[in-house]
């Protein structure tokens, strides 16, 4: 079967139909609007591009990355099953132990050289440098070795099973070997999507032009795409309604409010944050598990969704997604509102009354957590203290996992799936700021690691997940997903799994 | 005047040096690292230390700043660590915004200082007096970032007629340009403008006491003539001196003004590069200010001395 | 008979200074911002009995618009913010009484230090500049980092910020009086320069220092909101003016008296001190 995954007549009707996402990606193939394209299509996005962590992970990416880069496969957001784009096709071994990629002979990069499986090869080394501040850069160090059989041919030889190593496809965008150490200053950002990285002036703005020589033509509908950096909320909306941007990113829940009920706008979710709240197991009271399984009932979920996301999020206490295998309402609502309750096991261990200093960072959504959570805490009778760090000062210490008794962090991964969680969270992975680590931590998340099929990765994930809420050093309180505003009359815009802007398909009604 | 700056050079030099090495030193005290905003909140620490180590942030602090300073002299500023780019191109890129909106502010300052200075040193009414007083002291008292505030409830929110946020370049579109200027350009003005009302009146009032005022007035010159023609004239002077000092703080008052007017100037740079900790363009900003500032005091005063005779330039 | 005769000159000194300083209030300037500042104060004194409930009441009445229960709406976790904006007025004016009397004093000190020892007077002087060079929120910012945000980090900005002013005052004077010939004779005399700066410089140097000290009140206010705008202010959950505003700005279209309340509490305690400042500024120098 042969993939020319977008700009297809059929995922025009669906999209227009429901401005929805990826479903649409694997349908027919017969290219309908091939008139009439052109123009400048503007997107805003709120931090600026940063080109030198092209690997990895950032808000100043997001936006256009997906339209310059491409990836091996595609995790398609309503099935969860990975899709090709890059890689034509890929077999895993029966062992689960090696996989071999038959990869595309069309795709060249925009300094024209064709791409081949060398470059794969260097993009996934390169990902699995430290200095490459990868996320899933972790998976690929589980690589015994990378063959290349022939031009478009990878064979990648694992340490062990990987079941989420189409985390690190998603992630890992194929970059010119010839010219990443050009990236820094964005002279040359070269990918091999519909568009080309054409300029970037810090702090206001990145040009895209269209890629004329991409293997499918006519992919890119408008000549240009120009991505306004507005760090600011207000700015980003006015400029979203004086038509001076038809897409909008990164913006809050309250920033979108006004758009849901506008016609005129479409808010589509994708991706997102969670925001979990943990404690430091070596640091008194909290080293009793009681106390901290009284503070995980403390705190009123349901309002922090309310007042701090107006409704848009998931009221969880669990971390994966809830498309997991493994995760269930039960699990999720294991620690739901009961003051009474935790005023009980605080009786229990005898904390009444003791001090809990909690680390926020000066971000707004976080004070306004920190301010419900402070209040609940009060209610069953613990005095909690906000230690209140800016933003810098706040991430290096949650890099070395040292923000004291308790903390209110949050993790822009939502997409991922459960085992690269695992190891990609702070609060979860090898030196989490909760200093949790055991031998019976261990083994439930090796088991998890382990389990190939669905069903194996359900029952591991329910294993560990009883554990974790038991153990209760850190829970989730609410994931909240990323906002895109789109106006009307733009019509194909798709999203990835991690909340990656697709423009290939975009078009003007 | 040449010898008198050639004295003052020793001791502007000294300043420099001192706040060069605090510009240096005072921003890297702050916990946090600039490998961060490279390396993102949920890295490893190993990926940290990766990214330290490329940065040349492993180097002794002392190498770092000689680094910086013999660069200085060869007119290399540095490199900004998370743009990538020499630090400035970066305050290049900013320094257009900040420029428009101060120079629309100085023109809005001389030109509303001028009006309500002349008012309040016109014979009024005693209430009109009172009505000015007030409103002088209250431009005077409100900082421009509630005056910011003030004008975005009322001329943005409650009667939407200007944009509140965001900016277009002046060369872009320069009708659009002033819409987006006005506001901040206003809140900076106000308070600058009431200063030199004050000085503008004080000055008015004493000239009128002159002897030459009298004779026009026994002349039978009209009053608004005697206002126009002589009083003002002689008292344009020290207004016009007030309006030069006025510009550094102008330009100080850039950074509250433009976060909430999301104007992307040399303000929020700086409020930018310390929330990413990018010392390497912090540091020539702070640099760039205080310098300025020393050369802003010694201009003023040469000028206050070519106007009065009485004060000699010393040391 | 010996002890009786100081307190008895202080008094004659004293007199005649206060008298100097309560003749301000009887123009209209210096009524109205006297009534002002003691209105703002005593509301903010008495917060905690006007409004016992404290300024943490949540409830889920998130952002309800202004009303007679709630002049100024309530916020994103349902709390009036008319009564959080008196806190915030409270927790400003209590910043400032700690923060202007210290800069005054400090900043005092250093301007005459030229009494000790011209070169300190010079060196301060200097060290002085620099710290007018820095652009002014760019200082507190960087003290706020360095000592971690909170309470003690502002203050110590504030009084750093506000050493200049009263420095160069202060300096002023002592340049203007060294060569005046009391001063010259208690020098010839013999008198210590501690006791030439503290007796007879100080008591010159300190009609200007309280004018300003007024003038700085309104300063310090504006360093808290400043700070607090930019978001390295105080900490939740205590409310101050600039974090009612810092929050506030974010719900601008939705609630725009989030913002109006506390700016509006601002302006009148501007207002306030500066017409007091104003009214004794020309007291002072009607002499």
């Amino acid at each position: 079967m042969k993939f020319n995954v977008l700009r297809t007549g059929g995922s025009f009707r669906a999209s227009l139909a429901s401005m929805a996402i990826a479903a649409t990606l694997l349908s027919g193939t017969t290219l309908a609007q091939a008139q009439e394209h052109g123009g400048i299509l503007t997107i805003s996005q709120v931090a600026d591009a940063q080109p030198v962590a092209l690997l990895a992970l950032r808000a100043g990416n997001t936006p256009w990355i997906r339209n310059v880069f491409e990836t091996l496969t595609r995790i398609d957001p309503a099935t969860f099953q990975p899709q090709p784009v890059l890689a034509e096709s890929w077999t895993l071994a029966e062992d689960g132990l090696s996989m071999t990629i038959a990869l595309r002979s069309d795709v060249t990069f925009h300094s024209g050289r064709p791409m081949t499986a060398e470059d794969v090869k260097f993009s996934f080394e390169t990902a699995a440098l430290p200095e490459s501040t990868s996320q899933v850069g972790f998976i690929a160090r589980e690589f015994e070795s990378m063959d290349v059989v022939d031009d478009h041919t990878l064979n990648i030889v694992f340490k062990r099973p990987l079941s989420n190593v189409f985390d690190f496809f998603e992630e890992t965008y194929i970059v010119d070997r010839d010219t990443y150490d050009q990236r820094e200053d964005g002279s040359q950002v070269i990918g091999t999507g519909p568009y080309t990285f054409a300029e970037w002036s810090p702090g206001a703005s990145i040009t895209l032009k269209r890629y004329e020589d991409y293997r499918v033509e006519d992919t890119a509908w408008f000549d240009e795409i120009e991505v306004a950096i507005i760090p600011d909320p207000t700015a980003t909306i006015a400029a979203l309604r004086s038509t001076r941007t038809q897409i909008a990113t990164g913006l809050t829940p309250r920033d979108t409010l006004e758009f849901t009920r506008n016609p005129q706008f479409e808010v589509v979710e994708t991706g997102g944050t969670m925001y979990p709240l943990g404690v430091n197991v070596g640091i008194a009271p909290l080293d009793n598990k009681l106390v901290r399984q009284a503070i995980a009932y403390a705190v009123d979920r349901e309002r922090i969704n309310d007042q701090v996301f107006l409704g848009t999020g998931t009221v969880t206490d669990l971390f994966w997604s809830p498309s997991a295998p493994g995760y269930t309402d039960e699990l999720a609502s294991h620690y739901s509102y009961d003051p009474e309750k935790a005023k009980g096991l605080i009786a229990e261990a005898g904390a009444e009354g003791a001090t809990i200093p909690i680390v926020v960072p000066a971000i707004p959504s976080q004070r306004s957590i920190f301010e419900i959570v402070q209040n609940n805490l009060r209610e069953v009778g613990l005095i909690p203290e906000a230690v209140v760090l800016d933003v810098a000062d706040f991430d290096k210490r949650q890099v070395a996992g040292d923000l004291g008794a308790a903390f209110l962090l949050l993790h822009g991964q939502i997409g991922f799936s459960s085992p690269t969680l695992l190891s990609s969270l702070p609060s979860l992975r090898e030196g989490n700021p909760s200093g949790f680590w055991n031998d019976d931590y261990v083994a439930l998340r090796e088991a998890m690691l382990a389990a190939t099929t669905p069903e194996a990765l359900g029952e591991a994930t329910t294993a560990l997940t009883e554990y974790m809420l038991d153990e209760a050093y850190s829970t989730v309180l609410v994931q909240a997903p990323g906002q895109i505003v789109v106006a009307a009359g733009l019509e194909g815009v798709e999203t990835s799994v991690r909340g990656g802007l697709i423009l290939a398909g975009a078009y003007e009604e | 005047m040449i010898s008198f700056l050639l004295r003052k050079l020793p001791s502007v030099a000294v300043v420099a040096l001192i706040s060069s090495a605090i510009a240096f030193i005072l921003p890297r005290l702050a916990p946090g690292d600039p490998a961060l905003a490279i390396a993102g909140s949920d890295a490893t620490p190993e990926q940290l230390a990766a990214v330290r180590e490329q940065m040349g942030l492993s180097k002794p602090l002392i190498q770092q700043y000689l680094d910086w300073m013999f660069g200085m002299f060869r007119g290399d500023f540095g490199q900004s660590f998370i743009m990538r780019r020499p630090v400035t191109t970066v305050i290049g890129s900013r320094l257009e915004s900040t420029l428009e909106l101060a120079f629309l502010a100085m023109l809005l300052m001389i030109a509303i200082g001028l009006v309500l200075g002349v008012l309040a040193g016109s014979p009024r009414s005693k209430w009109a007096r009172v009505v000015l007083d007030i409103m002088t002291t209250l431009f005077l008292a409100t900082p421009p970032f509630l005056t910011g505030l003030l004008l975005i409830l009322f001329l943005g929110i409650f009667f939407p007629i200007l944009p509140i946020s965001g900016e277009v370049g002046f060369f872009e579109n320069p009708w659009l340009a002033l819409q987006f200027l006005i506001l901040p350009a206003l809140a900076l003005a106000l308070p600058q403008a009431a200063i030199v009302a004050r000085l503008l009146q004080t000055a008015m009032n004493s000239a009128r006491g002159e002897d030459y005022v009298d004779l026009a007035k026994a002349k039978g010159v009209s009053p608004g003539r005697i206002t126009w023609r002589h009083v003002l004239r002689n008292s344009l002077g020290t207004a016009v001196v007030a309006l030069g000092l006025r510009a550094g703080d102008l330009l100080a008052g850039a950074i509250v003004i433009e976060a909430i007017f999301a104007r992307n100037g040399l303000g929020s740079l700086a409020v930018y590069s310390v929330q990413s900790r990018d010392y390497m363009v912090l540091q020539v900003l702070i640099l760039g200010a205080v310098i300025l500032a020393v050369f802003i005091q010694l201009f003023s005063e040469i000028i206050l001395a070519a106007l009065d005779p009485r004060i000699r330039l010393e040391s | 008979m010996t002890d009786t005769a100081p307190p008895n000159r202080q008094k004659a000194r004293l007199n005649p200074v206060l008298s100097r300083y309560l003749q301000a209030f009887v123009m209209p300037k210096g009524q109205i911002g006297l009534g002002l500042v003691i209105l703002l104060t005593a509301l903010a004194l008495l917060a905690p009995v006007l409004f016992p409930g404290g300024y943490d009441m949540q409830t889920r009445d998130s952002l309800l618009p202004a009303s007679w229960a709630h002049p100024f709406g309530t916020d994103e976790l349902g709390r009036d913010i008319f009564v959080r904006s008196i806190y915030g007025l409270r927790t400003d004016l209590a910043l400032a009484a700690t923060a202007v009397p210290l800069s005054m004093i400090i900043g005092t000190f250093l301007g005459l230090s030229g009494a000790l020892s011209p070169r300190l007077g010079s060196l301060v002087q200097r060290a002085l500049d620099i710290i007018v060079g820095f652009p002014g929120l760019i200082l507190a910012i960087c003290v706020v980092l360095v000592v971690g945000a909170g309470w003690t980090a502002l203050l110590v900005a504030i009084v750093i910020g506000g050493l200049p002013g009263f420095g160069r005052l202060a300096r002023a004077t002592f340049l203007s009086q060294q060569h005046r010939e009391y001063v010259v004779a208690a020098r010839t005399l013999g008198v210590s320069n501690w006791k030439i700066m503290v007796r007879h410089i100080l008591p010159n140097a300190i009609d200007p220092i309280i004018v300003q000290g007024a003038v700085f009140v309104v300063a310090a206010v504006f360093t808290e909101a400043a700070l607090s705008i930019v978001g390295l202010g105080l900490q939740p959950p205590e409310p101050s003016l600039g974090i009612l505003l810092n929050v506030g700005m974010r719900y601008i279209t939705m609630a725009p008296f989030y913002i109006l309340g506390p700016t509006l509490i601002l302006v009148l305690l501007a207002l306030a001190f500066s017409l007091l400042a104003d009214a004794l500024n020309s007291t002072v120098n009607r002499k």
